[in-house]
């Protein structure tokens, strides 16, 4: 039988990468960031157990459905970074995303009960 | 990359050289443009990661684990990229490499390799039908049998009724190429899952 606390670990990780393009998103709202900072910026939705490496493939994922775009920043000192901005869709996505979520987590507190 | 002269560690750099040369080894499928571009991205995290710190080799190896194997994250956006390029050239390569490697990217990813690889083999038999019915006409298409049932496909001993005659096989090798660019447009444009842990089949949800 698995041990209690590893069964929460699981669910727990399955939660953060659950919300993680949502967080990414969120992230994204303030202004425009590269994959570093928003590793940075999510990084307690990342946890330990999730590598910061997933947010590029996430993060590829966002410009082919048009959530985000990105452009290669140069740097007053060092490389150019690739820098990610929320598109209009995106701000929808997210938007849509936060009220279904505030519903979500009402729902949850009342089953819960906590 | 000309930056990892800023490490000063040599074993710092010994460690981010190996690593990028597993980057570059997973990245391989893509074209250089898009391979180098994904591997500047990565190269400018661990710069910003250990950027005030020594970059020791410590310092290095912890920014490398924070950020992750990258046979763990990276098939996935490989197996994305070569499958939006296969939906926009429809080239037989482009689509062969795709189907190969979303089907190593989890659970999901080997179901819709295999899906669409079931797809493509009915796509090819059609054409090959019809090719075959113009080289041995009587052998190939579709056959209403003595027993009452209908048989598509090629038998040199079929005891029937050919229902389609010559039309076989334009009919056949239209609707594979037909069917081929139905599937290959379906699969450029397929929704997946963005964010996965291949390597872990219980994070496939």
């Amino acid at each position: 039988m698995t041990p209690v606390n590893a069964q929460v670990d699981d669910w727990e990780k399955r939660w953060r990468k659950g919300v993680l393009p949502f967080a990414v998103l969120g992230a994204l709202k303030s202004g425009p960031r590269h994959g570093y900072a928003l590793a940075v910026a999510v990084k307690d939705v990342l946890g330990g157990s999730i590598p910061e490496g997933t947010l590029y493939p996430l993060l590829a994922g966002f410009e082919q459905d048009g959530l985000t775009s990105a452009e290669w920043v140069i740097q007053e000192s060092g490389p150019a970074k690739k820098t990610y901005s929320i598109t209009a869709k995106g701000l929808a996505a997210l938007d849509e995303g936060a009220r279904r979520w505030i519903r979500f987590d009402a729902s949850l507190r009342g089953l819960l009960d906590v | 990359m000309s930056s990892w002269i800023e490490i000063g560690d040599v074993q710092a750099r010994k460690l981010l050289a190996n690593y990028f040369a597993q980057v570059d080894r997973t990245l391989a499928p893509l074209s250089r443009a898009e391979a180098d571009a994904v591997r500047r991205e990565l190269e400018t995290h661990i710069l910003d990661a250990v950027a005030g710190t020594p970059a020791s080799e410590a310092d290095a190896r912890s920014a490398l684990e924070q950020l992750g194997d990258p046979d763990e994250f990276l098939p996935q956006l490989v197996a994305d990229r070569l499958r939006v390029r296969a939906g926009r050239t429809f080239g037989p390569h482009d689509v062969l490499s795709a189907i190969l490697r979303t089907g190593v990217t989890g659970i999901r990813g080997m179901v819709t390799a295999i899906v669409m690889s079931v797809g493509y083999l009915v796509a090819t038999v059609m054409i090959v039908l019809g090719i075959l019915k113009l080289t041995t006409s009587q052998d190939v298409g579709v056959f209403r049998l003595s027993t009452g049932q209908l048989f598509i496909g090629a038998d040199n001993n079929v005891d029937g009724v050919d229902l389609t005659g010559g039309w076989f096989a334009p009919l056949a090798i239209v609707t594979g190429f037909l069917l081929y660019l139905l599937l290959t447009w379906a699969y450029g444009r397929v929704k997946r899952p963005r964010v996965g842990l291949p390597s872990n089949p219980s994070n496939d949800f």
